[in-house]
């Protein structure tokens, strides 16, 4: 099996896509939002930031276990064979200090309209610790990858 | 608006939108040459009708499950079949299709119609796709649409997308022209090559009474006749063994007798003096060697179609005369079926038999050489006919299902295999002749206690009988599971709750269906098609098991000579040779590649995608074979995973909950036996060994061809 080529995959996504459908959870009642996330080098967090009001950040507030989606299809037809998407399962924690610095430097090479928003008082930048990656490619094939 | 180009408007050097068969036709009309009735329909008619419709969608979708090159010849038929069914019942815009009837009739009248392919590329000097793409003959009114769809679907049949995968060529940037040409009523037909293929200072005509296509498609052996390209000499004359014509009826060609015309060579003289001359005349016009089909209506030459010849295959790996062979016509099918039932299979039977009576332990260490060898050259000698008779036959299959999906047009492109199978496959009974030896064991302990402490049954007892009966007949299964596997198998037959529960089937319902879609005069004749399919279908798998009592053979005189070995009184120069012999033995494992065990790593399967190859779904414990040995412990309920189904594998496959492999393709014989269990089954899935390990929980699903794997639960 062409393992550097599915970790590829995913790193790819990971890297060119802008957004991601974030999942959470309230008393069990999924609950899905957009949102602008980065990613570090070994794969191993995404990152995002939200605002501390949301509906989402307080599912996370009771519930740490999240999962997010990121795709790459185009509205076509043919995004069912072409396109590929990866899911990861973790759980989320704010970040604080001199590490929300240094990521937020990073977030903000990937968001750069996104700076005002992140830097709010109001906002918090959150991690996910990834646990595993689940990859769809060929519309139905199936992997996973623990980073 | 106008979509049929007559050949006066079409530009000889247009052959990006009209294929080279329609321009080389352009360029003869232009000279003034004879041309029958010809328009053609643009690379740019077949566009708009696999975008309008979304078949280009659907055929993306076909060849993107797996890359091209990693999907199996028995794979891609499978997808040409699929697409060769979405191009006949997609429905496209009315208007169009009303439009392209007009036409045609203002054209044709209700007068028949050759429709053929004109790919671009397809006859340049550099490649040649001749005979790749298909050609319908005799089509009038409505049924010329129809065939027009045929003929742009075999851009996609799977000895086209080999071609092009060997060439390298893109099969998602190919169009195809279409060219049609109002249908000779040809008293004599033939090729005429301006230089020989064989031999470069000759030029070569063929000709047959009747029709030619029984010439192209080699049904119907030709007269030739030699020239010297230089002298125009005529060299020689050679008539075929015996005169047959090529008759047209329904579409297809039925070679003929013709006790009149039996005598008479199909052109005299002068008419091959005229050809002759007319082969010269294209050289020059095309400006090299060309080969060229023409027709004598009326005694008046016309020429249906003319191509650069390409330049001499000097390539010993050519694979093309083999994917051709893909493809047998029906009357070659007829005579290969002959005889692989008639001669073939009763001589490996006779053969086998001889050589399971040869007394091995008898014979001195020289003998045993000598054993070694015969039996090796037996196999060398059958995979040869194998590869050369057996496996084109499988084609048969497929010809049915052809001919069954333009009669019923199904949903399911695969239905036709329900009326092929449970008719008496050699597996099926072998595993019966198992299942009798299993009930001996069951109800007697005693039994049962011999077969678990000395691997056979008692001596002199009643099992003991039909045990050796079962050797003879089938082999003894110990060549590839070991020793006492026909104790391993049978305990593990008589463990298993019964299984007389072959594949009960709607397949007689069908047959009736089948047969009276035909006119009362024709259903003889689809009678006997049905007949050559199941044929076909029985003979993939039996071959298997005429084959493996060779194998058994081969590695019976091993293993004696391997104990003969042990002996330290046999004499130097014997032992050399019998060691020689038994290190030049081919090497007796499992079909297919090396299975590879599978590594722990950070990467897990969760859902894999091959062919459904057998409806249903399974759930159960894997159980991986990488060795011949694992067979050994197949437990009932187990899912059978292996890298390709063994003729020897079959044997488990009553007590397997479903199937899943790595070779693709609805006609491979794990999917065939399969079918006949009602096993869930899914093939072609891409390195299935490494990804599954033994024991993990698996669910096969055979309707959409998937293989889910249990992982522990998600955080």
């Amino acid at each position: 099996m062409d393992t550097k080529n599915l970790v590829e995959t995913i790193s790819q996504l990971l890297h060119t896509q802008y957004f991601g459908v974030l999942a959470t959870a309230r008393d069990g009642a999924p609950y899905t939002s957009l949102v602008a996330f980065s990613t570090d080098q070994n794969l191993r967090h995404i990152f995002f930031s939200t605002n501390r009001a949301t509906r989402k950040f307080a599912n996370l507030s009771s519930d740490e276990r999240v999962s997010i989606l990121v795709d790459d299809t185009h509205n076509l037809e043919s995004d069912l064979v072409d396109s590929a998407a990866v899911t990861a399962l973790g759980r989320i924690s704010e970040l604080k200090g001199s590490e929300r610095e240094k990521v937020l430097a990073s977030y903000l090479d990937r968001h750069p309209r996104l700076g005002d928003f992140a830097a709010a008082p109001s906002c918090a930048l959150l991690a996910i610790e990834v646990e595993k990656y689940i990859l769809v490619r060929r519309f139905q094939q199936v992997f996973e990858y623990r980073p | 608006m106008n979509l049929l180009h007559p050949l006066n408007v079409i530009s000889p050097a247009a052959t990006d939108q009209f294929g080279g068969k329609a321009c080389s036709l352009a360029a003869l009309s232009a000279a003034g040459m004879p041309v029958p009735e010809t328009a053609v329909l643009s690379c740019d008619t077949y566009q708009q009708f696999v975008m309008q419709t979304g078949l280009i969608e659907t055929i993306r979708f076909e060849l993107g499950r797996k890359p091209l090159e990693e999907m199996r010849w028995e794979e891609l038929w499978d997808s040409a079949l699929r697409l060769r069914n979405h191009f006949l019942s997609v429905p496209w815009l009315q208007q169009t299709e009303k439009g392209i009837v007009d036409e045609l009739a203002a054209i044709f009248a209700d007068r028949p119609v050759a429709v053929r392919s004109s790919a671009p590329g397809e006859d340049s000097a550099t490649r040649s796709f001749a005979g790749l793409h298909d050609s319908v003959l005799g089509v009038t009114g409505n049924g010329l649409l129809q065939a027009i769809r045929r003929v742009w679907a075999s851009l996609w049949s799977d000895r086209a997308l080999l071609y092009r995968r060997e060439l390298g060529l893109d099969p998602l940037q190919s169009r195809m022209a279409v060219v049609l040409m109002e249908l000779q009523p040809a008293s004599t037909a033939g090729i005429l090559f301006s230089r020989s293929p064989a031999s470069p200072g000759q030029g070569v005509i063929e000709a047959v009474h009747g029709q030619g296509q029984g010439l192209v498609d080699g049904s119907v052996t030709p007269d030739r006749w030699l020239l010297e390209r230089d002298t125009d000499r005529l060299i020689e004359h050679q008539p075929p063994a015996k005169r047959l014509r090529s008759r047209l009826q329904e579409g297809l060609i039925i070679p003929t007798e013709l006790p009149e015309l039996e005598d008479r060579p199909p052109l005299d003289q002068d008419q091959v003096s005229k050809l002759w001359q007319i082969g010269s005349r294209l050289e020059t016009l095309f400006g090299k060697p060309i080969d060229c089909e023409w027709c004598l209506v009326a005694d008046q030459i016309q020429l249906l179609q003319v191509r650069p010849i390409t330049s001499p295959q000097t390539d010993p790996d050519d694979k093309r005369p083999w994917y051709l062979s893909l493809h047998p016509s029906r009357s070659t099918l007829e005579r290969l079926r002959a005889t692989i039932e008639q001669e073939r299979l009763p001589a490996m039977d006779k053969e086998a038999s001889e050589l399971a009576e040869d007394n091995l332990e008898r014979q001195t260490a020289i003998e045993l050489v000598a054993e070694i060898e015969k039996r090796q050259q037996a196999l060398e000698r059958w995979e040869e006919i194998y590869q050369r008779e057996y496996i084109p036959m499988a084609h048969g299959i497929r010809l049915f299902g052809e001919v069954y999906n333009d009669r019923i047009k199904p949903r399911d492109p695969f239905e036709f295999t329900r009326l092929l199978a449970g008719h008496g496959l050699r597996a099926l009974q072998r595993n019966q002749a198992l299942q009798q030896l299993a009930e001996q064991v069951r109800n007697d302990p005693a039994v049962a206690e011999s077969l678990r402490r000395r691997g056979r049954p008692p001596d002199d007892s009643q099992l003991e009988q039909s045990w050796q009966q079962f050797l003879v007949e089938y082999g003894d299964p110990a060549w590839f599971a070991g020793e006492n596997a026909l104790a391993a198998l049978v305990q593990a037959f008589a463990e298993a709750p019964g299984r007389s529960d072959l594949a009960a089937d709607a397949g007689d319902e069908l047959e009736q269906l089948f047969l009276q879609s035909f006119p009362a005069g024709q259903q003889s004749d689809a009678l006997a098609l049905l007949e050559l399919g199941r044929a076909a279908y029985r003979l993939r798998d039996d071959d298997n098991i005429a084959f493996g009592r060779f194998l058994s053979e081969l590695k019976r005189v091993c293993r004696v000579a391997q104990d003969r070995l042990a002996d330290p009184l046999i004499p130097g120069r014997a032992r050399q040779l019998l060691e020689a012999a038994l290190a030049g033995t081919t090497e007796i494992g499992l079909r297919g590649q090396p299975a590879l065990k599978p590594e722990p790593g950070p990467l897990a399967a969760r859902q894999l995608v091959g062919q459904p190859a057998g409806p249903g779904s399974a759930t159960g414990p894997a159980r991986v074979i990488l060795q011949q040995q694992d067979l050994n412990a197949f437990q009932h309920g187990e899912i059978l995973v292996c890298d390709a189904v063994d003729p020897t594998m079959t044997f488990v496959a009553p007590l397997a909950a479903a199937v899943v492999e790595r070779r693709g393709g609805m006609l491979i014989h794990g999917a065939i036996i399969a079918r006949e269990y009602g096993l869930p089954c899914v093939t072609g899935v891409p390195n299935v060994t490494e990804l599954i390990h033994t024991g993990q929980q698996l669910t096969v699903d055979g309707w959409l061809g998937l293989v889910i794997l249990e992982t522990e639960k998600e955080t």
